[in-house]
């Protein structure tokens, strides 16, 4: 038990202050943010009811003017994940719609307008680049793709829905 | 595990001011005892071992009635380092500002103080920040983050306890422990600083500690000081 009699010892004084101070520089944890991939997130809706709607086709998402594959041959999807480009103005993205039944696919490019801001949390963290989305347009030669809206412009840390994208899904 | 470390000291100390001891009359100390200026000595301690920030802090204080410490702390904070998984650095360096009030329930003038106390500190500073090998993986382009003179403010309260006691006639020893919690801070687009001067790691609440070496200065101090 510490009492004001035994602080009156210099002594103790010295060993309680040389403990505490070392306790706070040895005070020291790392908090990232546990979620931190940065992607812009699409959904896929059916132009003819609104509605969400799951796709039949196999989809391949290509980055164009590189050799990556954004999405690779994905099936029943819903909605799809995006990285975007850190220092692009617009991001121009190549669909590809195979129809297993037909064996056919449909091609359609979007282009992403975008803003960037470089962000960072802590030296121990991995730094990365935050977009705003400014204007979005398609091509669609087959008009597969109906529509395209933005639905929050913000793209970073979260897995909130930034665009839809109408098909026409009616035969 | 630290943190409850540092609250099971407060707490100790805390229990210390209900000890009993035995009943003496306690003269009156004059209504002003004098002035002190003080020097924290963890700050050079902490760059000499290579902390990851460090400060250097002087400030005074006024001694009413030997039990309220009107007090200012003024300080340079430092960070400079590099993270240890990425390649990210960050550096600042800036001054900061703390004013408040010490309370001493030391009820003898025995030289030997239990403080208790309150601190409103200020800083406006500015850090930098840069990553030499952040790149765009997919699409390529440039390459490397180096963001400079970004602009920050921040505003924050501190709790603390702790005891002093004289070493030899007008020069005492005293440290103390700190609970920190930030009230305003205004940081960019870009994100907020790893380190704020004067406040500690950039959390809304943090811990922190001094140990000072104090001069009192003025003839009540001294007489004060030899009782």
């Amino acid at each position: 038990m510490i009492s004001l009699s035994t602080l009156r010892s210099p002594l103790s004084t010295w060993i309680l202050g040389t403990l505490a101070s070392l306790l706070f520089v040895s005070c020291e944890s790392i908090d990232c943010t546990l979620n931190n991939v940065v992607a812009c997130h699409y959904a896929f809706y059916s132009a003819e009811t609104g509605e969400a709607y799951t796709l039949t086709d196999v989809l391949t998402v290509t980055a164009e003017g590189t050799e990556e594959v954004l999405y690779n041959q994905g099936t029943n999807t819903q909605s799809i994940s995006l990285p975007m480009s850190y220092w692009q103005g617009t991001d121009v993205l190549k669909f590809s719609f195979y129809n297993t039944e037909t064996e056919t696919t449909e091609e359609a490019t979007l282009q992403v307008s975008k803003t960037n801001t470089q962000h960072f949390e802590s030296p121990d963290c991995p730094a990365t680049m935050f977009h705003q989305l400014t204007s979005i347009t398609f091509d669609s030669p087959t008009g597969y793709i109906e529509s395209v809206e933005i639905t929050k412009k913000s793209v970073q840390y979260n897995s909130q829905e930034n665009v839809k994208i109408y098909l026409h899904t009616a035969d | 595990m630290s943190r409850y470390t540092c609250t099971l000291l407060i707490s100790l100390l805390c229990l210390s001011l209900t000890a009993k001891e035995k009943q003496e009359p306690i003269p009156k100390a004059p209504v002003f005892c004098g002035v002190a200026v003080f020097a924290d000595l963890t700050g050079p301690v902490m760059k000499a071992i290579g902390c990851r920030y460090d400060q250097l802090e002087i400030g005074a204080r006024l001694n009413f009635r030997d039990h309220f410490f009107p007090i200012c702390e003024l300080g340079i904070g430092e960070s400079d380092r590099e993270g240890e998984q990425y390649s990210n650095k960050f550096h600042t360096r800036a001054p900061y500002f703390r004013v408040g009030m010490d309370y001493n329930f030391n009820k003898k003038h025995n030289g030997n103080r239990l403080m208790g106390g309150l601190r409103y500190g200020f800083t406006s500073y500015k850090f930098d920040y840069s990553n030499p090998d952040f790149a765009d993986e997919i699409w390529g382009g440039q390459t490397g983050l180096e963001l400079n003179n970004l602009q920050a403010r921040a505003q924050w309260l501190e709790f603390l306890v702790g005891c002093e006691t004289k070493l030899w006639s007008f020069i005492r020893l005293g440290w103390n422990i700190r609970f920190k919690a930030r009230l305003h801070q205004k940081h960019n687009a870009y994100g907020q600083a790893y380190y704020t001067p004067g406040y500690g790691k950039n959390n809304s609440t943090t811990f922190g500690g001094t140990m000072n070496i104090i001069f009192d200065i003025g003839k009540t101090s001294k007489k004060m000081n030899s009782k």
